[in-house]
């Protein structure tokens, strides 16, 4: 288990002052994979290279298993950053060294006397496909095999908890496919705590089971990815989900009439999305519903549907219909109305 | 005329040996000397691996002071130093000692050069899987710039033998010493001709092997 507490960052520069993390607190369950977003320079990378102390703590504790690494000695924290894999947007090889040596490093650094080194490697090559390109030099690799070579190495040591900074980011999006799979693959088999740095909200879709979502150094909203998906709760999370959620558009308008019209966002999660929630409630209660738009979307095996629905009719009518989707467990929001 | 030239190079060899000799012992001791002072100037400059700003500054300067000091002034000032080390002021052995430490400074800032290249994340990968700063150094950092390395030590070596054919002037032997004893106090242009000669096809030579183990060591 990893437990942020308090952890602040701040950078001091010639010329200013950069708060990049504010009192951070963050508790990732082990064998999770937890998603950071957000945009560039809200502070994802400070926060993740605060993790293995890549970057110094201006206060505050990163405890890993009830031990706070910010009091370690620097032989120590050597010990526990081989339990921490770490993987990088651009890769970071070593390109005078080949696939294997590269996968090897971190093994010989710890001294892993060399038979062992050997089976040790190729087994990870078996793991990330990579078996014959081992003695391959990385400027002969694509971007997707220089990323396993990258995910060979910080496995290496067989570590409790991998870093990924924004792993996929110079990837292609079926290369980013491969390497999510391969992720959530190493997190299934070998219970690996992942945390996944990214600014792309289908990384945390795919992958993730828990997110936080950072902005300006601060964490902003987190939970579970579902609950997010259904019910974004700030404006940040709903920026990050604009093209996953359903928008009101501007040019609808409500009539005027005497009747009453409400615009609502309905969510519908796991169950209820595959349920005709709404013919039923057509049956049971004397409104109209026009869906304007919507989508259903899958996440890790679950079904989360979002609508925008049109409900006219009495203004009890209405009520009532919202309150059956309430009571069919479907989140919903008045967007608006021509009631006030 | 066939005669000619085997009587010149009968001059010459012997001095060629010393040369080699002199260049050869100058540039392993000076990129030992330089190859420390290289690593030390990288490590401890600020974010560095072995963040030590001022042993950086002092370090620094005193480099800079070294690079301005003229050689042939630097081999005066080092005749005491030279006679405690060899025994002597006189011959190639005694050029040994001034030429080692007035190139060291130099090849310190090659080195440094070299190994500032050296991609940041690549050191950082290494400190996330819990690498020493002499495993970061020995096993990351001097592979990685090694073809640089190689380029560096290349030109060092060129440098060192035309440094070593001043030391000749002052009575340090060598190519330097017969091209100016022959070539200007006798007014022999022949000797002096040749001497430029072997000496252009030296460097020509040193520089070709440089660039083609530099080629060799490079898998980007
Ligand atoms: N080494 C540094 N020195 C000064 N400022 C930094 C440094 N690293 C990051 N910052 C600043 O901290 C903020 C957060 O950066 P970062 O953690 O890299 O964000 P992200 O990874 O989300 O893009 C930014 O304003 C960035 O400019
Ligand atoms: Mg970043």
């Amino acid at each position: 288990m990893i437990e942020i507490r308090n952890l602040n960052k701040s950078y001091i520069t010639q010329h200013a002052r950069v708060e990049a993390l504010r009192n951070i607190n963050l508790t990732i369950q082990k064998g999770e994979i937890f998603g950071i977003i957000g945009l560039s320079g809200a502070g994802k990378s400070s926060l993740v290279r605060c993790i293995n102390l890549l970057e110094t703590p201006t206060s505050g504790e990163i405890v890993i298993d009830g031990k706070d690494l910010t009091q370690l000695k620097q032989a120590q924290l050597r010990e526990v950053r081989r339990k921490i894999g770490m993987i990088f947007q651009h890769f970071n090889l070593l390109m005078n060294s080949t696939v294997f040596d590269n996968i090897a490093f971190p093994l010989r650094i710890a001294k892993t006397p060399e038979t062992e080194v050997q089976k040790r490697v190729h087994e990870l090559l078996e793991i990330v496909d990579l078996i014959e390109k081992k003695n391959v030099y990385p400027s002969q690799l694509s971007g997707g095999q220089k990323q396993r070579v990258g995910i060979a190495r910080a496995l290496a040591n067989h570590p409790d908890i991998i870093l990924s900074d924004e792993a996929t980011s110079a990837l292609d999006p079926t290369t980013t496919e491969s390497i999510l799979n391969l992720l959530k693959d190493i997190n299934t088999r070998f219970g690996i705590t992942i945390i996944v740095i990214t600014h792309e909200m289908p990384v945390v879709k795919k992958l993730c089971h828990k997110v936080a979502i950072l902005e300006n150094g601060i964490i902003v909203e987190q939970g579970s990815v579902i609950d997010i998906f259904s019910d974004p709760g700030t404006s940040t999370s709903k920026k990050f989900l604009k093209d996953m959620i359903a928008e009101l558009p501007d040019h609808i308008l409500l009539d005027d009439d005497n009747h009453h019209e409400e615009i609502i966002r309905a969510a519908f999660i796991g169950k209820s999305a595959e349920e005709p929630i709404i013919s039923h409630m057509l049956k049971c209660i004397d409104v109209d519903a026009n869906i304007l738009t919507g989508s259903i979307e899958s996440i890790q095996g679950y079904q989360i549907g979002n609508l925008l629905i049109k409900l006219s009719g009495s203004r009890e009518s209405i009520l009532s219909a919202i309150r059956f989707l309430d009571q069919s467990g479907v989140r919903t929001e008045v967007l608006k109305n021509n009631v006030e | 005329m066939l005669n000619n030239l085997l009587n010149l190079w009968e001059l010459i060899f012997p001095s060629l040996l010393e040369t080699l000799y002199m260049v050869l012992f100058s540039t392993l001791f000076s990129v030992i000397l330089g190859f420390i002072l290289g690593i030390i100037l990288v490590i401890t400059d600020k974010g560095h691996i072995w963040e030590k700003p001022h042993l950086n500054k002092v370090l620094g300067s005193i480099i800079n002071v070294a690079r301005s000091v003229p050689f042939i002034i630097l081999i005066i000032a080092i005749f005491p130093l030279s006679r405690l080390i060899v025994g002597t002021t006189i011959g190639s052995t005694a050029s040994i000692v001034p030429l080692s430490i007035a190139a060291a400074p130099f090849v310190a800032r090659v080195i440094e050069a070299s190994l500032k290249e050296v991609n940041w994340g690549v050191i950082e990968a290494s400190i996330s899987v819990g690498a020493t700063i002499p495993q970061i150094i020995f096993k990351v950092m001097i592979p990685e710039a090694l073809p640089s390395l190689i380029l560096g030590i290349t030109l060092t070596v060129i440098n060192i033998l035309g440094y070593s054919a001043m030391a000749g002037a002052i009575g340090g032997g060598g190519l330097g010493d017969l091209a100016i004893r022959y070539g200007y106090q006798r007014f022999q242009t022949e000797v002096l001709i040749a001497t430029i000669v072997v000496l252009v096809v030296l460097v020509e030579f040193i520089q070709i092997v440089g660039n083609l183990l530099a080629k060799k060591f490079n898998k980007r």
